[in-house]
């Protein structure tokens, strides 16, 4: 499915939905650009003139937003906890996507309500007592725990998709597989695996940013700064902006956005293609 | 790729056999399929139950106990009593409710965009990636962001003095009245491009005669919207407002955390923010517990309209 602007159709919205569109974009692009320009300026300077141009520009915000925030080895968890998580889960899901998709078997809905039905229950809703079960566990300031509880949360959605897109693949195919001898167990790998390997991208991407742009599970599960994924350890470092100094809270945000605008740079599409499996045709 | 292509090939060429041979269909629940479908279910359910559906449990369980350490007495409805009296709970509610109520601009604000894209506005290309940014980007960086924009020493209050407005030069997310109201601007702002995107899927999938009659019409912009776009696209915007409905109950942390910290006062608490303060701050398990139980009385209202659309997609209506 593509998402495009126009669905070759040309006739032109008219004179004020194309000036509230621009109106909406122009204003995000100066927000933007605002607190880039902030982010290069000292904050005497800044406090001097506030619209005053970054020139010439002053990596100092940045360099202090890098010390604080942990960098580089809060950038190196990130990658490991959210790389060790999208993995698991899209193990996790796709098995029981296909079974719940494929296979027909009794209780195949009380599988699905205690899977995808456990979107019901989410993190927010059992903070206490699941903060005491990996206690418990023995996983809390504990980095697997947090891979854990990522994948625990994303499981829901992630098979849902999985499964949806399973359902898809002509039943045929599997037949003849049978005919040839093969049990169901190869029909995973042989068949169904190579040919979801398009929705496990799009589902694993959207879930990687999810997971790398998480504040609360994190903060509850890990204190050891040390082990603070580098959304957190900035967030953290910075407190809250309010009382903060300006120009170093323009400089963190800006530094905490940048993997994701990279990740969105290269990969729009699959993103883009992510977001959009939330539509209810 | 060369080699599932190969594969399906193969078992194409085998329909004909499929046809002829009266085969162990899989949809005929056997023993052997049962035990395969356990196996694969198994590390989900594994993970599921002890991480999730116990601790519903037991968060039921303790929602009705005062805990101590790690000593538990029973104390019958006084958590929920506390509840009631809690002024921040009250807050958090309101606020809750007062965002469910906004749903219709946070559903039909990006549709507007949306429609707006799709029809080829002026630059619609480079305009879709600016809606698409923000839903990449970390909410509490927003959140940063926005902070630094709208506070004391920010440029919506320097704008102001600059220009002898005074009386508007107030950092906005600092006043009880103005907080949570700026905060609900915000959402709608880094919410949009999620809309957007989900609109344009479903227009792009749509026929094109959907669009042609309006066309051949002369019908405007906005008549289009309401008599065409509107009604074809219900499925889709009912899906988006039930998404919404939940996240606005249940993504503002991060948000909360950097724009206002719950302030002031408890001007921009929300339930997910309260249940947090009281079980951290306060360390109180079975009052936090009872305000997720409370939180999940709500949500399923949304929750289980969600559920029969991920049942009838992924699941039901058998080929």
């Amino acid at each position: 499915m593509s998402v495009r602007g126009r669905g070759g159709w040309s006739k032109s919205p008219g004179f004020v939905p194309t000036a509230l569109l621009w109106l909406i974009a122009l204003l995000s692009i100066a927000l933007l650009a605002f607190t880039l320009n902030s982010a290069l300026r000292d904050a005497t300077d800044f406090n001097r003139d506030i619209f005053g141009l970054a020139v010439p520009p002053d990596l100092q915000n940045f360099a202090d937003a890098w010390r604080i925030g942990n960098m580089p080895w809060s950038f190196v968890n990130s990658v490991a906890y959210t790389s060790a998580s999208v993995v698991l889960l899209l193990a996790i899901a796709f098995l029981a996507g296909f079974a719940l998709s494929t296979i027909r078997f009794p209780g195949r809905m009380l599988m699905f309500l205690l899977i995808v039905g456990s979107i019901l229950v989410p993190f927010q809703v059992i903070m206490a007592p699941f903060f005491l079960t990996l206690r418990d566990l023995g996983l809390l300031n504990n980095p697997v725990g947090l891979v854990l509880a990522n994948v625990a949360f994303g499981l829901p959605f992630t098979t849902f998709v999985i499964a949806a897109y399973l359902r898809g693949i002509p039943r045929e195919i599997y037949e003849a597989a049978v005919v040839d001898g093969a049990a169901t167990r190869h029909l995973v790998w042989r068949i169904a695996a190579p040919l979801a390997v398009p929705i496990l991208a799009v589902v694993g991407i959207l879930n990687a940013i999810w997971m790398w742009n998480e504040l609360l599970l994190p903060i509850l599960l890990l204190s050891d700064k040390e082990q603070l994924p580098m959304v957190v350890a900035l967030s953290l470092a910075q407190g809250i902006g309010l009382e903060g100094d300006p120009t170093q809270a323009s400089a963190v945000a800006i530094l905490g956005m940048v993997p994701m605008l990279i990740v969105f740079i290269v990969g729009h599409r699959y993103v883009v293609q992510g977001i959009s499996l939330g539509h209810g045709k | 790729m060369t080699a599932d292509s190969e594969r399906v090939r193969r078992s194409r060429g085998h329909r004909s056999l499929a046809r002829r041979v009266p085969v162990a269909r899989l949809r005929v629940a056997h023993g052997r399929d049962l035990l395969t479908a356990l196996v694969l279910l198994a590390p989900a359910v594994l993970l599921l139950v002890p991480l999730k559906w116990v601790p519903l449990a037991k968060g039921f369980a303790l929602s009705f106990a005062e805990t101590a350490g790690s000593a538990s007495s029973f104390v019958g409805w006084a958590n929920y009593e506390r509840m009631l009296r809690d002024p921040a709970s009250a807050v958090a509610l309101g606020n809750g409710l007062k965002a469910i109520l906004l749903l219709p601009v946070f559903v039909f604000l990006p549709l507007v965009v949306a429609f707006a894209l799709f029809r080829g506005a002026r630059g619609w290309r480079a305009l879709r990636l600016v809606y698409f940014l923000p839903t990449v980007m970390p909410a509490v960086m927003l959140g940063l962001m926005f902070s630094m924009l709208l506070g004391p020493s920010g440029p919506l209050v320097a704008g102001f003095r600059a220009i002898g407005l005074d009386q508007l030069a107030v950092p906005v997310l600092g006043r009880t009245a103005t907080a949570f109201p700026t905060m609900m601007v915000i959402v709608a702002w880094a919410w949009m491009g999620t809309g957007v995107i989900i609109y344009l899927a479903s227009m792009a999938t749509a026929s094109r005669d959907t669009f042609d009659v309006a066309t051949i019409d002369g019908a405007g912009y906005w008549t289009t919207l309401r008599h065409v776009v509107i009604p074809t696209f219900t499925p889709t915007i009912a899906y988006f407002a039930v998404t919404t409905g939940a996240g606005l109950l249940l993504w503002m942390y991060p948000l909360i955390f950097s724009l206002t910290g719950g302030g002031p006062g408890y001007a921009t608490y929300m339930p997910e923010w309260h249940i947090y303060q009281a079980f951290t701050m306060n360390q109180n398990k079975g009052y936090a517990s009872a305000l997720g139980m409370t939180l999940f009385a709500f949500l399923a209202v949304f929750m289980i309209i969600q559920l029969r659309v991920l049942w009838s997609r992924s699941m039901g209506d058998e080929r």
